[in-house]
This record gives C-alpha cells, sequence and structure tokens, in this order.
C-alpha cells in the first residue's frame, strides 16, 4: 500500500531564510489547479481513464453485461448477443462477462464508501492532533499508531470468524473504522509543517476559532494530500475486500469480483480447465487497483513539484545576436587572473519556456582578491556561483548553455564530471547559505572533514585527523567539537565548521553563498572578518555572493552588481560606494538607511525585477529607472568601460 | 537510549491493544459466542479441555468482565492459551510454534529481501533519474502493488504448476514422501515448495518499496548536503550511499514499519492458496473450524510478530540517525 | 502625561522545556516595562534569542504572560473576559509577519485575509466591505486595486505579499500595529518601500507602530524611540537617534558598532566578539550580557541590574554605564 511518501515526514520544515526563491507550495489547494496538474500528468491520466472506465460498468452494468450474471445458461445458441460468454462461464453455466461487469459495481461502492469513510476519520483525527497539540495530540497519536501497527486483515477476519455472514455494510464500516491510521499519520505529519506557517498564526491572531481554522484554512492547503489519502483507503479496502470473500468470510451470495474468486476458487477452477474465471475477476481488481495506484502516484509528484523531471527545450531558448566588442577589461596582477568567464550562458526549463538566468556574463578574480557578487532575489547571483562551480542541476534548476569558465588553464565547462572531482576542493571549494542544511545530519564533522580529505589525497589517517583539527582552530572552533553531529552546534559553530572544512586544502578560490545571511548582526560582522583575515593569510581568493551590499562594503576588494541575470555594474568597492554610476546600483545604495550622518528620506527602487521568461528589449533595467532615454530600449546595452568600471548604461557612454 | 525505551513503551501498549482486542471482541458480538461455544461443548468434551477453553477465554464459573479479563491477562503471562479444537489435545502454544518456523522462514526471509532489493533498486533508480530504470520501473511496480497477492499466487500456480510443471503445487513440502527433518532431502524439497509463495510475496510487496525509496531519495538528493557533497568532489559512490542513501532509508525505515501489516495480511492469503502449514494458513484454519482458541493464540502471534520487527526497524533507524538519540 | 497606548510592567514569559519529567524553564521574556504611545513608532531591536518575537507574540494574545501585565488604553488585559472583548482587543491590536511568503494562506485570493478580518470585527455591509477592501489595498500601494484583488499570492512578490499583510491589519481600524521583522525577508530595494509605508500609514491613519527588528540601521530610519533587548532582558531604552549615536549599555554599543554603514570606517575594535547570545535556561541572578562584555565587574556576576531612569528619557539596564 506504500506507494505514497509525501516528502514530509515527521521533521518540522525549516522556515526560509533570506529572500525566498520559488518555494514548493505545499499545495495551492485550488480545484482549478488540481485539474490543470491532472491533466498534464500522464500516470494520472492513465489512472483516472481507468477509474472513469470503471465508473461507467458500474453505472451502467444491464446496458454491458451480455446477461444475466446469475442465469445459468448452457446452451450458447439460444443467446442474443455477438459477445456472449466471451469469457466462458463459470461452472454452472453463469456468463463471467456479465458477472465481472456486475462485480464492478459492488466492488466500486465498498472501496468509494469505505475509502471515503476512512479518509473522513483520517482527516479528523490527523489534523485536530497536530493542531490542538499537546495532550490531546498524545493521546490521538498513540491511538493512531497502534491501530496502525495492529494488521487490520487479520484483526477483520477474527471478526468475521465471530460474526458469520455479518454482511458487507458491516464490513464497510469495519474496514473505514480501521483503515484511516495511515492517512492520519501523513495528515498529521503534513499539519505541523504547517504550524510553522505563519498564515495560520495570522488566522489565530485575527481572532478565528479553532474550528474554522482548521477546516477553512488548513484543510484547503491539503487537498492533494487527503485525495492521495482517499485513494490509497480505496485501494486497501477493494484487496481486503476481495481477499475476505476468497477465504469465504463475505458474503458469498453477493456479486462482486471477490466472491467470484471464491467460487472459482471452490471448484478448483484452474485445474478443472476454466481458468478465466479466476483470471477475469482478478484482472479487474488488479486494474481497479492499479488505477488508484496510478492516481495516487501521480498525487505525490503533483504535490512534491521535486519529483517532476523537466526537460529543458534548448531549441527554444533564444540565440544570442554576435556580441558587441568587448571593451577592455580591468587591469588584473601579473599573474594572471586566477578565475576567468567568458560570456557564460545558463537556462533553465520553466512551464512558461526557457528562462536565461545568467545571460553573457564576464568577469576575472585574480589570486588572492574578494570580489563580492551582489543582486537581488532573481537576478542570477547564486546561479551564476553554481554554473561557476559546475553544481548546476537538481535543486537548482539549470544547464550551461555557452561560455567559457577558465580555471587554473582549463575549461571546467568542458570538463567530464570525473576530471571535475580533481579540481574541486583542492583548488575550488564551496561554503553554502545554510550549515544546517549543507553538512549531512548523519555525520560527524569529523567524518565529512575525513570524506574530502580521502578524497582528495592519501593522507593518512592520523593526518586526517590532524590536518581537522587545525583547520578548526583556524576558525576559532574548539577541536573537540569535531566529534559532534552537526544538530549539536550552534548556528554560527557550524557556519565556521563549514568555513574551516572549504579550508581543508587551501584552495585557491573559495565561493561562497550568502554563508552569514543566517546569523544575527554581530556573528555576521565577526564571521566577516574572520573570513578577511583567512584571507589575507593563506591567501586565496574569495567569490562571495550576496544580497547585502554593505555586508560586503569593508571587505571586497571588487564589487559585481547583477540584475536580471546580467552584469550592471562591476568596479573597485571602494569606487562604487563612493560612484555608483548605473542607476540600479545608484539605487541600490540608497536604499540603504544609515546609521550615521544625516536622516533622509530613502525612496528605494519602484517596481519589481523582470520576468526573465520574456526580457524586456534592451536595457533590462529600464522600466524602473529614473533617468530612462528612448535609446535605453531600442538595442541592447553592452557594458562600457569608464575609468576601470564596467558599466551597462547608456549614459556614460560619453565618459567611457 | 530514551528513543529506544519509548518505542518499547509503545510496543507493550500495542501488546496490550491487542490482548484485551482479543478479549473483548468474543463478547462483544452478538450471542457472545465464547459462552455459546462454551456451551457447545459442555458434556461432549472432558473437564480438562473444557478448562483449557475456559483458560483460552478467561471465562471462569461466568465471573464479571473484569475479573475474567484479569485471570485471562494472568494465564497469557504464565503463556497458558489454552488447548487447540482441530489439533485437539494440543495446546496453542505447541500448535502456534509449530506453525511459526514456517512463517518465519518464507514470509520473513522474503519480507526482508523485498524490502532490501527493493530499496536498492529504489536508490540506483533515482540516482539516476532519467535513466531507463527510472523510467520503466515505477510505472510497473505502481500497477503490480495493486495487485492482490492471492490472485499472483493462483496465476503462478496456474502458470508454473499446471502449465509448465515446474514447481510443485502446494504444501511446504512433499506429505506423501518426506517426513520432517534436517536431512538435505527435505531441506531441498521444503526450498522448492517455498519458490512460488516466496516469488508471489517477492512481487507484490517490492513495488511498495521501491516507490518509496525513489521518492524519499529525490527528496533527499534535493538537499544542500548532497550538492555539497558533489561540491567536495567525493565519488559518485560514496554520495549515493553515505548521503543519499543513508538520508532516505530512514523514512522508508519508518514506512516498512507502517505497510508491515499489509504485508502480513498478504501473506496470509498466500500461504492460504499454496496451502503451506505456516502462521497464516493455520490461522484460516482455525476459523474455518471455528478454532477460536487456536485463532486467538495465532492472532496474537502475528501481531507479535510485526510488533518485534517494527521495534527491529527502530533500533535500527535509532543506530543510523543520531538525531533520534538526541530527542529534545 | 496622558496614559500611553500601550504598557507592559513587569512583562515576563517562560516556557518549559525539556522532557516530560524535566523542570528546566527558558525564560523567554523577563521583567520588560514597554510603552507605547498613540501615533508613535518604537523600535524593539534585538537578536536572535533576546525575546522580540515572544514579546509580539505576548502583545498578539497569542501567548499568556507568565508573570506581569500588559495594559492597553488603561485598561489590563488580563481582565479581558469574553471572545467580544478579545476581539475587540486582536482589531486594535494586530500584527504583520516576518515572511512573505508563509503569512498568505497560498489557497485563497489575497483578498481573503482582509475580508475575513473585516467580518469578524466590524459591522459592515458587503457593499462596505468591498469598498473598504478597496481603500486598505489603496492605502497600501497595492493598485491597480481592482487587479490586485483577484490575484493569489504566488501571483505576487515578497515586498507585494507584505504590503497585503499591511492592508489586512489596515482592515480591522488598528490603533496600533505589531510588525514583527516585516522586511527582513524582503530584497534590500524594496525594504525603504515598506518602511516608508509604515510611516505613512502612521501620518495618514495615526496608527502606532511597534517595529521588531535586527536591523538597527532600519530602527533609526523609522522609529521614534528605541528598545533594546539582549537574552530576554530589556536593557536600554530611549529616543532613536540619542541611543543610536551615544549608546549608554555595552551591549548596544556592540551592536552599533556591528552595523555596516558602507560610508564609515570599519570598527575593528570589537571583531574579535565570537560569542552569540545565550540560550537562557534557569538561569542564575546576574548580568545576561556579563560573558561578553568588556566593562563587567563582580557586581554583575550576582546582581542582576534592573532598568534605571538616565536623563533625557533614557533608561538602562546596566550597573557599569552612567
Amino acid at each position: 500500500m506504500s506507494a505514497s511518501s509525501i516528502g514530509a515526514t515527521d521533521q518540522l520544515a525549516t522556515p526560509p531564510v533570506g529572500p525566498a526563491p520559488i518555494v514548493a507550495e505545499i499545495g495551492r489547494g485550488r480545484w482549478g489547479d488540481l485539474w490543470r496538474a491532472i491533466s498534464r500528468n500522464r500516470k494520472a491520466l492513465a489512472g483516472a481513464l481507468l477509474l472513469l472506465v470503471f465508473v461507467v460498468l458500474a453505472v451502467f452494468p444491464g446496458q454491458i453485461a451480455p446477461d444475466d450474471p446469475a442465469a445459468q445458461i448452457f446452451t450458447p445458441a439460444l443467446a442474443p448477443s455477438w459477445h456472449h460468454h466471451l469469457l466462458g462461464t463459470t461452472a454452472s453455466g453463469q456468463d463471467i462477462l456479465s458477472q465481472v461487469v456486475w462485480g464492478t459495481r459492488l466492488s466500486l461502492v465498498i472501496a468509494l464508501a469505505a475509502g471515503a469513510l476512512a479518509t473522513a476519520l483520517a482527516v479528523i483525527v490527523g489534523v485536530s492532533a497536530a493542531y490542538l497539540g499537546g495532550i490531546a495530540d498524545g493521546i490521538l497519536s498513540v491511538i493512531t499508531d497502534v491501530i496502525l501497527v495492529i494488521p487490520i486483515f487479520p484483526l477483520v477476519i477474527v471478526i468475521a470468524a465471530y460474526r458469520k455472514n455479518a454482511g458487507l455494510f458491516m464490513l464497510v464500516i469495519v474496514l473505514g473504522a480501521l483503515g484511516w491510521s495511515y492517512g492520519a499519520r501523513q495528515l498529521r505529519s503534513q499539519t505541523l509543517s504547517l504550524r510553522t506557517r505563519d498564515f495560520l498564526e495570522s488566522a489565530r491572531v485575527r481572532g478565528e476559532r479553532k474550528l474554522y481554522i482548521i477546516l477553512f484554512e488548513i484543510l484547503p492547503t491539503m487537498t492533494s494530500l487527503i485525495v492521495a489519502s482517499f485513494l490509497g483507503a480505496a485501494l486497501y479496502a477493494v484487496l481486503t475486500e476481495a481477499g475476505l470473500q476468497f477465504i469465504g468470510l463475505g458474503d458469498p451470495n453477493s456479486q462482486s469480483w471477490g466472491t467470484m474468486l471464491y467460487w472459482a476458487q471452490n471448484n478448483e477452477a484452474l485445474f478443472a480447465g476454466m481458468p478465466l474465471w479466476a483470471i477475469a475477476p482478478g484482472v479487474c481488481i488488479a486494474l481497479l487497483g492499479a488505477a488508484f495506484a496510478l492516481l495516487n502516484y501521480a498525487f505525490d509528484e503533483i504535490s512534491s513539484p521535486a519529483l517532476r523531471v523537466r526537460k529543458l527545450d534548448r531549441r527554444r531558448v533564444p540565440k544570442r545576436l554576435p556580441a558587441p566588442a568587448r571593451p577592455e577589461p580591468m587591469p588584473v596582477p601579473a599573474d594572471g587572473p586566477v578565475l576567468k568567464v567568458e560570456g557564460l550562458r545558463v537556462a533553465y526549463a520553466t512551464d512558461a519556456g526557457p528562462v536565461i538566468a545568467v545571460d553573457d556574463v564576464d568577469l576575472e578574480v585574480a589570486r588572492g582578491e574578494f570580489l563580492a557578487i551582489v543582486g537581488e532575489s532573481g537576478c542570477g547571483k547564486s546561479t551564476l556561483l553554481y554554473a561557476i562551480a559546475r553544481l548546476l542541476g537538481s535543486p537548482l534548476p539549470g544547464e550551461i548553455i555557452g561560455g567559457r569558465v577558465l580555471f587554473q588553464g582549463k575549461d571546467l565547462v568542458l570538463l567530464e564530471e570525473r576530471e571535475l572531482r580533481r579540481v574541486r576542493w583542492r583548488d575550488l571549494s564551496v561554503v553554502m547559505q545554510s550549515a544546517m542544511n549543507a553538512l549531512n545530519p548523519v555525520l560527524t564533522v569529523a567524518d565529512q572533514m575525513r570524506d574530502a580529505c580521502r578524497a582528495h589525497s592519501n593522507m593518512s589517517k592520523k593526518e586526517i585527523e590532524e590536518r581537522s583539527r587545525e583547520v578548526l582552530r583556524l576558525v576559532s572552533i574548539d577541536p573537540v567539537h569535531l566529534h559532534s553531529y552537526p544538530h549539536q552546534l550552534s548556528g554560527g559553530m557550524r557556519q565556521r565548521a563549514m568555513i574551516a572544512m572549504a579550508l581543508l586544502f587551501t584552495p585557491d578560490l573559495v565561493i561562497m553563498d550568502e554563508p552569514t545571511s543566517a546569523l544575527d548582526v554581530v556573528a555576521q560582522r565577526s564571521l566577516m572578518v574572520q573570513i578577511k583575515e583567512l584571507q589575507e593569510r593563506l591567501g586565496f581568493a574569495v567569490i562571495f555572493v550576496t544580497h547585502d551590499m554593505s555586508l560586503v562594503s569593508h571587505f571586497s576588494d571588487r564589487l559585481l552588481v547583477m540584475y536580471a541575470g546580467q552584469v550592471a555594474e562591476m568596479s573597485r568597492t571602494r569606487e562604487l560606494f563612493d560612484r555608483p554610476r548605473h542607476p540600479y546600483s545608484q539605487g541600490l545604495l540608497e536604499a540603504f538607511p544609515s546609521i550615521r550622518g544625516p536622516k533622509v528620506r530613502l525612496l528605494g527602487i519602484p517596481g519589481s525585477p523582470p520576468d526573465l521568461a520574456h526580457p524586456p528589449a534592451g536595457c533590462r533595467f529600464a522600466p524602473r529607472c529614473g533617468h530612462v532615454q528612448p535609446r535605453c530600449t531600442a538595442a541592447e546595452v553592452p557594458l562600457h568601460s569608464v575609468n576601470g568600471s564596467l558599466v551597462r548604461c547608456v549614459l556614460v557612454e560619453n565618459e567611457a | 537510549m530514551r528513543f529506544v525505551l519509548r518505542r518499547l513503551g509503545f510496543f507493550l501498549i500495542t501488546l496490550w491493544a491487542a490482548v484485551t482486542t482479543n478479549f473483548l471482541i468474543p463478547r462483544l458480538m452478538p450471542g457472545n459466542p465464547a459462552l455459546a461455544m462454551m456451551a457447545r461443548f459442555h458434556g461432549h468434551i472432558n473437564p480438562s479441555a473444557l478448562h483449557a477453553l475456559e483458560v483460552a477465554f478467561g471465562v471462569k464459573n461466568h465471573q464479571s468482565l473484569v475479573s475474567d479479563y484479569f485471570s485471562y491477562l494472568g494465564n497469557l503471562f504464565r503463556g497458558r492459551l489454552g488447548v487447540s479444537i482441530t489439533f485437539f489435545p494440543d495446546p496453542v502454544t505447541h500448535d502456534v510454534f509449530q506453525a511459526l518456523p514456517w512463517t518465519l522462514a518464507l514470509i520473513g526471509s522474503t519480507t526482508i529481501i523485498a524490502f532490501l532489493l527493493g530499496t536498492l533498486i529504489g536508490l540506483v533508480s533515482a540516482w539516476r533519474r532519467g535513466g531507463w530504470l527510472d523510467g520503466v520501473l515505477p510505472p510497473i511496480f505502481v500497477i503490480t502493488s495493486a495487485f492482490p497477492y492471492f490472485w499472483l499466487a493462483l496465476l503462478s500456480i496456474w502458470l508454473f504448476a499446471i502449465k509448465l510443471g515446474w514447481l510443485p503445487l502446494s504444501g511446504g513440502y512433499d506429505v506423501t514422501g518426506t517426513n520432517v527433518s534436517w536431512t538435505w532431502a527435505f531441506v531441498g524439497d521444503a526450498l522448492k515448495h517455498s519458490v512460488l509463495p516466496a516469488l508471489t510475496i517477492l512481487v507484490t510487496s517490492i513495488g511498495g518499496w521501491i516507490l518509496t525509496m525513489r521518492n524519499n531519495t529525490i527528496s533527499v538528493l534535493t538537499e544542500d548536503y548532497v550538492r555539497m557533497a558533489r561540491a567536495k568532489g567525493l565519488s559518485p559512490w560514496r554520495i549515493m550511499w553515505t548521503y543519499a542513501g543513508r538520508n532516505a532509508i530512514l523514512p522508508n525505515l519508518t514506512g516498512f514499519a507502517m505497510s508491515l501489516g499489509f504485508v502480513v495480511s498478504g501473506a496470509i492469503l498466500v500461504e492460504f492458496v499454496f496451502n503451506y502449514p505456516g502462521v497464516g494458513w493455520m490461522f484460516l484454519q482455525s476459523v474455518e473450524n471455528q478454532d477460536f482458541p487456536l485463532m486467538q493464540g495465532l492472532f496474537l502471534m502475528i501481531v507479535l510478530a510485526v510488533l518485534t520487527a517494527i521495534l527491529a526497524a527502530d533500533a535500527l533507524t535509532a543506530i543510523l540517525d543520531p538525531r533520534t538519540r538526541d530527542v529534545r | 502625561m496622558s496614559e500611553p497606548l500601550l504598557r507592559t510592567e513587569g512583562l515576563t514569559r517562560h516556557f518549559r522545556v525539556g522532557k516530560l519529567l524535566s523542570r528546566k524553564t527558558l525564560h523567554a521574556v523577563d521583567d520588560v516595562d514597554l510603552t507605547i504611545g498613540s501615533g508613535e513608532i518604537v523600535a524593539l531591536v534585538g537578536e536572535s534569542g533576546s525575546g522580540k518575537s515572544t514579546i509580539a507574540r505576548l502583545l498578539a494574545l497569542v501567548y499568556r504572560p507568565t508573570r506581569g501585565e500588559i495594559w492597553f488604553e488603561g485598561r489590563p488585559l488580563s481582565r479581558l473576559r469574553g471572545r467580544r472583548s478579545r476581539l475587540a482587543y486582536s482589531a486594535a491590536v494586530p500584527m504583520v509577519f516576518q515572511d512573505p511568503y508563509s503569512s498568505i494562506n497560498p489557497a485563497y485570493r489575497v483578498s481573503h485575509g482582509i475580508v475575513r478580518g473585516m467580518k469578524l470585527h466590524r459591522d459592515l455591509s458587503r457593499t462596505e466591505r468591498g469598498a473598504e477592501l478597496n481603500r486598505v489595498l489603496d492605502a497600501v500601494g497595492l493598485v491597480p486595486v481592482s487587479e490586485t484583488r483577484r490575484r493569489f499570492p504566488y501571483e505576487l512578490s515578497g515586498g507585494q505579499r507584505q504590503r497585503i499583510g499591511f492592508a489586512q491589519a489596515l482592515a480591522l481600524r488598528p490603533k496600533l500595529i505589531v510588525a514583527d521583522e516585516p522586511v527582513s525577508m524582503l530584497d534590500v530595494s524594496i525594504r525603504v518601500g515598506v518602511l516608508n509605508l509604515m510611516g505613512e500609514l502612521r501620518e495618514h491613519e495615526g496608527v502606532s507602530f511597534l517595529y521588531i527588528t535586527h536591523d538597527v540601521a532600519s530602527a533609526r530610519y523609522l522609529a521614534d524611540r528605541i528598545v533594546v533587548m539582549y537574552a530576554g532582558h530589556l536593557v536600554e531604552e530611549g529616543p532613536t537617534e540619542d541611543v543610536l549615536q551615544r549608546p549608554k549599555h555595552p551591549y548596544t554599543q556592540l551592536l552599533v558598532s556591528a552595523v555596516r554603514d558602507p560610508r564609515a570606517e570599519l570598527g575593528m575594535a570589537d571583531a574579535r566578539d565570537v560569542g552569540e547570545p545565550p540560550k537562557v535556561v534557569d538561569p542564575k541572578p546576574g548580568c545576561r550580557f556579563r560573558q561578553r562584555c568588556p566593562l563587567a565587574i563582580a557586581r554583575c556576576e550576582t546582581e542582576t541590574p534592573v532598568l534605571r531612569d538616565l536623563r533625557d528619557g533614557r533608561r538602562v539596564a546596566c550597573h557599569v554605564a552612567d
């Protein structure tokens, strides 16, 4: 029965930190959305179609079946219809096909009724337990788990044994009353993860009653889960009823597929040369079950977008126009840059078509340089970062569709995974945003460091341990924590442990994706200082991605401002802060309230970033720009070099 | 080990619930089958047998329900489950333990194999998303997981035993030829008889494991720590096993525990179809013969087996997941 | 001196933590005296574990105080009996949440929450509700109104969703809006817009705000007065400009020095500090900042500092500060 497994386990979902990217919604719950989702999913369609066939059979058996299923006809010649005895007859001459058709009704009714009852109970128990919490939750959960664990089928057999011929109505009641526990558990899980969602608190604070919240705020977001639960329960009911009938504990006089199997078995159909008697109803049960299972499985996919695969259709990616002459690159130190990115383009597939998240980005990082990449949500900075590190792919969507990433004389874009592995960590390491998520929860810090060491060197166990201690000390963590698990460390410590791990081989380049955003202000500042110190001491280059410009203002050598997948401006940090040239950079700088200096009213930047599925013609910032002119939207705006900075704006053309 | 203690507590509560259910059901049914049966046998069987039946039902001289309950519990503790009517005068425990090895051998091992194999296939198929394995298997197994166990059993009998004659029809061993003993001949024969039932269970139950493991793995693969492992340049093998696999299997273990009841139900039917002399088959026989003491004893044994398996799965979870050991 | 709009006295909230049999208590908020006047914006500043979110929830009646009292318009909240009076208070003191991506129910259009609020708290006909919906959407700058009211949350940006949150609060005709980190999950360029909105609402609608944040610079931008919390205690209070330019409590000094001002020089002096705010479980008396404080003396170890009045409406809880 366990075809269903939503990602929600008993662990509470942690709320996202920082401007959230497109997060998988729990389920919008709208019937329209559900319908759309179903029609796009092949499995769901197949299952729905199959179910429809059975429903039709159940509703119009008389019209479809050739005979009265009970009628014992021994002479086929007397029958009028063409599909008479298509499947042969039973031992007493009854038409199997008719029996199968008529049997649909009962089987379907039992399945749907028991399923509905079980689902209703599951919803009531599961959601209430999670919402009420405390003792109520404790008691309900224990009851749920107990019923879940006790095998239902033997219990039903016991009940049926004591009460022969209890009838199918009783069966439905019993199945419904016992089959709710699995669904209840899942619904409870999901509701629990909802509790961290503010809209429930918002409703509560608004003064809504508990019942209202459960019925109208919680349930609508769980429609797919409830439907999946229903399908699972229905499937279970079909199989259990068939099983019961088969062993003779049901109602042998009823007209269901299970009963047919019972009589077939009793008459040794398989041996007596009437295999279809046993096979036909079984096939029907299997098909009905398959219909439920397919729909159930499809609902899993619908409610967890992660399970869906999207293929990028490269043909639909707009071709790049021949690039305007590249401007004179910025001066870099004599021994060459450690990283050089040329014309990098990254695209990913969405329902609306391909989106180019990174559009023709060039950048260079010198040895020991600290380059900050700044931008807001959707600008492509994280995509750029992970493209450079060749870490795109699930869950970060995207493929590199053009450009080069030159590192140590090789183009990383062209390298195979095996060759890339040689470069990874030794020369290029990564620090991610949330250490809680980036560290494997089931391994100790020591284990994870050892993994990295073993993958790239022949260090002995002792050497590895010594090195691990050394890097922990570098970031001011007491090495005693080496044998802790990630969840045992505090937030700040975890983050520093990640940085320590990145420095195991003192790489040439460390890429950092917002490593401080999960920390408090004071901790952020001390971590930044620490990173800068380490950088100066060990001499590695850093690419630091952040949405907060002021964070890197005292630490970065150069700053790259990204907007809508393109480089908007790139210059020395001090230069950018003193004299921002691109209107977007100006707007950004002005969006930071200052702590000293005069208090002025700030304006921020009106509007929102463009939809990258349909980027505007010409300058992408034009719709929001206070200095927009007609030539801004006439053609693509190239990067202009001004005074050592690169600016993608028509306004600096004169200066360039 | 607070976690394991808590699970142990749950084990005991569930056991108590099952036992009490066993006690209450016959008394709650209209016509009070317990008393009816007592009355039926009164005078037809000797007093010690009758006493044994009373023990099984906790019916002692028509005392109050509560005292009956406690004497029932008391007897249970002492392992006195009564006497079987079908296999008279064997005590129920004797019959139960006679059937148990067959079931453990067949269902126990098949379930474990199905779980391990299914988990492995699910892991690999999710790892190679978009590959042929992933495209072909899930839809197939979605459908096979909906098959009724017993129907597949019938089908396999018809195909392999009747039509092709490769494997024996039914039973745990050839009752005409060999005796139950630890000889090679016997073991070989028993194995031959267990192939079809084992295959039936395997084919039907593996689908569920494959699918859940696949879905779990896919979720886990979207986690940051997997990307981090790639960034560290670890070998794909290591990532798949230690980073993806070890995390994805945790909810699967929970799932194993939860669907065990379902697997057991199917196994009962399979034994029935094959006349395989295990607990399930005996259970159904006892139902047919209205041998209530045996039936109850077997029911308890089934529940106990499921609970033990769950406890084992929980212990495994505690070993694999360090977070459970620090439950706040 | 008129009665302030909202006043708390000795506000305390403890949570029981640990397993079933343990008697450990987490002191989330201890002994907080807070005042908010009519038409005033007060910033409550603190890091994680400071208790600021708990204060928000205490004011929103999500939690009941373990000790202490909250007075609203001169009436104590503990005396609030019956659903009616609680609803009346909820309408007067609504809350805006931090996460725009989870604070609106994804299953309904954005007008849902606003209309529900009106149904619960105000006596309006259907047409009147429609008109009011338009009015509040307009007041928060979500125009064109006819377009916005039909949207689903996933069609709006983070900043827009946050404005919906304010619209929901506005629809109740509030006197004080408790805003729990309303901009920390928004893009930088959007934050200012929402901060400005809060200022405007104070001007045009006369609403007071309790602006809860960890971002000192935005507190300076928006608030009249600032209150600083650390590990459940209120450590400093006063007019915003005064406190930030001349912080008296060592923690405030640390906080202010950690604020990034691109135009200023980096203060390296306090960069050594690698401490984090403590989790306050069963604390002993004494100042909770003493481990990290450069000015700590013996008395700080044993005696919990009490908030004392200084000149110019400043209050500090420190043995050493003058």
